[in-house]
């Protein structure tokens, strides 16, 4: 059986590699559109804070597996602290990107230096007022999803609509990113969609709820955040399949099409296994909690984990790529070859590596599949790279020439004020955590 | 569709960009569907929440007081032997022999040696004097209990015709009095009290004996041995809880 968490140390490289990258680029973009430039800028920070909560979460994972730690010890360390306030710095970067991209909606000059302050403001704000309250009102935090939720499903029906029945074919690359974005922030969850609906998630909720007692008791605010945020998720979802299929019906499929498909089928078969297993989720509440049946955690580790951990990514990077977020000709194609190559790399092996645990292959057998994805993408690089750039459109571009929003001018130092604003946010976020676990909490 | 009046470097105000984004009428009423498919789901879940799942899950994440009581039956297999002058033997008894009712568990043992009733003389032989008995409980029949537990009593020794009692508790925790729990729930309040696998195996009991005889007196002064009787008992338990205790 493929271990829960068995992705997650992989999930922390290639966040923080692709973070780091992406940032990296984004300053070798200088002719990219502006608004789109600071749009990778956010999405690297987005990468890189990921990557750290993802570390963080490894280093739980392996402590508590190996009884180096205990709930008592975690309940009031630098790992729980870090791992919370890195998610505040996360939520709020969730918050700002929609504001920018697809559609400039914040269309401002300083709109870098005002993400950068509401980054840093909410951090300064929200770290130490959670640790205080012990994470009971943290749920309140997931009100930032109301951004991306109504400004990308507002802009992906608008230019449904706008592509169906207006006829304007270029009108897809604005709709086809918003779907895209929703994925990657909602991720996993929208798989969740018809347990939502059903109310069958609620089991769920129930189950975490009591097995996290020990660390902090139920609040109302937890359940109105809880319930509000899985309703949006499910929203979304079907948003999405109602409005891909309506789009498939006259226009004929996409991969954004069939990526949308498929989470909404994953979506059904997670209700079918979650019914089967609702006595040992309800065990929780009923009786004393009972482990998870081994095939359901691997089902589990082969769809939501591989989502969360790869598929996002994957897809973030294809957004990045795919729609001129940054440069990816001139010097940048190396730089961009290698983070292509990587990406791939990294998530082949893991996928060989979590078959194996599953199936029992001989070492030989998936060392030599490695060794051939590896000749494959050593040989077909270029094609591999220019795939995901192929059909390059900057959504800024049919925006202006539509003559719906204008060109956005943002100077080179917003973006260094951005990334400096939200480095030490992360920073004062992580200062805060360590310095107030070593301080112990008396109150 | 509306369009906005911009130059290049010069956007548009907030209205502006809303007034774009809901141009389309048709988008605007799939998108007011969608805020209401939202109202809808989050209301219903919020509605299942509040009417069942969460005051199951408050009350399953907050710890009552329970009382812990134990319903006890006793089985017992008693084995009398000749003990001969500074012999020493080890008699085994099989737990699986001590019969109790669907549901127990194995709690404590309590071993008895009995001397003969009459090595402190009778009318026949009214010089005799007691015997001097050694017991010991040995953790050499793979018997599962706690041996390291501070209250076992595993050996003892006796010359004054007295009982000698020893005691081994099985179980865990188990006294045979009634305690306090704090628990979420009755399940989890008798969690501890349902563990299988205590008491299993075969006791061991090593009795030695050493005679004391007074040379030439008495007509039967002549006692080299001696009739001693160990009685096992076997305290099962069954828990149950109510809730209210401390």
């Amino acid at each position: 059986m493929a271990g829960e968490n068995a992705l997650l140390p992989i999930a922390a490289m290639i966040h923080l590699i692709l973070g780091v990258m992406t940032i990296i680029l984004v300053y070798r973009s200088e002719r990219a559109r502006p608004s789109e430039r600071l749009a990778a800028l956010i999405l690297g920070w987005i990468f890189f804070v990921l990557g750290v909560i993802f570390l963080f979460r490894t280093i739980i994972d392996y402590q508590f597996t190996n009884e180096i730690i205990t709930t008592g010890d975690f309940s009031d360390s630098f790992l729980r602290y870090g791992v919370g306030s890195a998610w505040i710095v996360y939520m709020s970067l969730v918050a700002v990107l929609p504001l920018i991209y697809p559609y400039p909606i914040f269309f401002s000059e300083s709109f870098a230096r005002f993400g950068a302050v509401f980054v840093a403001v909410v951090t300064i704000l929200l770290a130490p007022l959670w640790i205080v309250t012990n994470y009971e009102y943290s749920g309140l935090q997931r009100a930032f999803y109301l951004v991306p939720f109504l400004a990308w499903v507002g802009i992906y029906l608008r230019y449904l609509f706008s592509e169906i029945q207006g006829g304007r074919a270029e009108d897809r690359a604005v709709s086809a990113v918003s779907a895209l974005l929703l994925i990657g922030v909602f991720a996993e969850w929208l798989t969740y969609w018809l347990g939502i609906v059903l109310t069958q998630e609620n089991h769920f909720t129930a189950r975490f709820l009591v097995g996290n007692a020990e660390l902090k008791d139920p609040t109302i605010a937890m359940l109105l955040s809880s319930t509000m945020a899985q309703a949006m998720i499910a929203t979304s979802m079907l948003v999405l399949f109602f409005g891909e299929a309506w789009r498939t019906k006259r226009r004929g499929f996409s991969g954004v099409s069939i990526v949308i498909f498929t989470f909404f089928t994953i979506g059904i078969l997670w209700f079918i296994f979650d019914y089967t297993q609702m006595g040992i989720v309800d065990s929780c509440v009923n009786t004393a909690c009972e482990e998870l049946n081994p095939i359901y955690s691997t089902w589990y580790v082969f769809s939501s984990e591989i989502i969360r951990f790869l598929v996002v990514p994957l897809i973030l990077m294809y957004v990045i790529l795919n729609f001129n977020l940054i440069e990816t000709g001139g010097e940048n194609v190396w730089f961009t070859r290698i983070m292509v190559l990587l990406m791939l790399l990294i998530v082949t092996s893991s996928i060989i590596e979590l078959i194996q645990t599953v199936l029992p292959i001989p070492q030989m057998i998936t060392s030599a599949l490695f060794a051939a994805a590896v000749v494959v993408f050593i040989g077909w690089e270029e094609k591999i790279t220019n795939s995901m750039i192929r059909q390059s459109s900057s959504v800024s571009d049919v925006l202006i020439e539509a003559g719906e929003t204008g060109f956005l001018r943002i100077d080179d130092g917003e973006y260094r004020i951005f990334s400096i604003a939200v480095g030490i946010s992360l920073g004062l976020a992580m200062l805060i955590s360590l310095l107030i676990s070593l301080m112990e909490i008396t109150v | 569709m509306a369009s906005l009046d911009v130059d290049d470097g010069v956007g548009g105000n907030l209205a502006d960009v809303v007034r774009e984004i809901f141009s389309i009428r048709e988008s605007n009423i799939a998108v007011s569907i969608a805020l209401a498919v939202i109202l809808i789901s989050g209301s219903s879940n919020l509605y299942n929440w509040t009417q069942e799942e969460y005051e199951v899950a408050l009350d399953a994440a907050t710890d009552d007081w329970w009382l812990i009581e134990f319903n006890a039956s006793v089985s017992e297999i008693v084995h009398e032997e000749t003990w001969q002058d500074e012999e020493k033997k080890v008699v085994s008894f099989f737990m699986d022999e001590f019969i109790f009712p669907e549901g127990y568990l194995v709690g404590k043992i309590e071993v008895i040696v009995k001397p003969d009733a009459d090595s402190n003389g009778t009318l026949f032989d009214p010089v005799a004097q007691c015997d001097s008995i050694g017991a010991n409980i040995l953790n050499e029949g793979g018997l599962t209990a706690q041996w390291d537990y501070e209250g076992n009593v595993l050996s003892g020794q006796d010359s004054s015709c007295e009982w000698i009692r020893l005691n081994l508790q099985a179980y865990p925790g188990f006294d045979g009095d009634d305690l306090n729990s704090s628990a979420p729930n009755e399940f989890q309040a008798l969690l501890p009290w349902k563990q299988t696998g205590w008491g299993e195996g075969t006791l061991e009991v090593e009795v030695e004996l050493d005679v004391n005889t007074v040379d030439a007196l008495g007509p039967v002064s002549s006692d080299d041995d001696e009739d001693i009787t160990i009685e096992v008992k076997v305290y099962g338990f069954i828990a149950s809880a109510s809730m209210g205790g401390q």
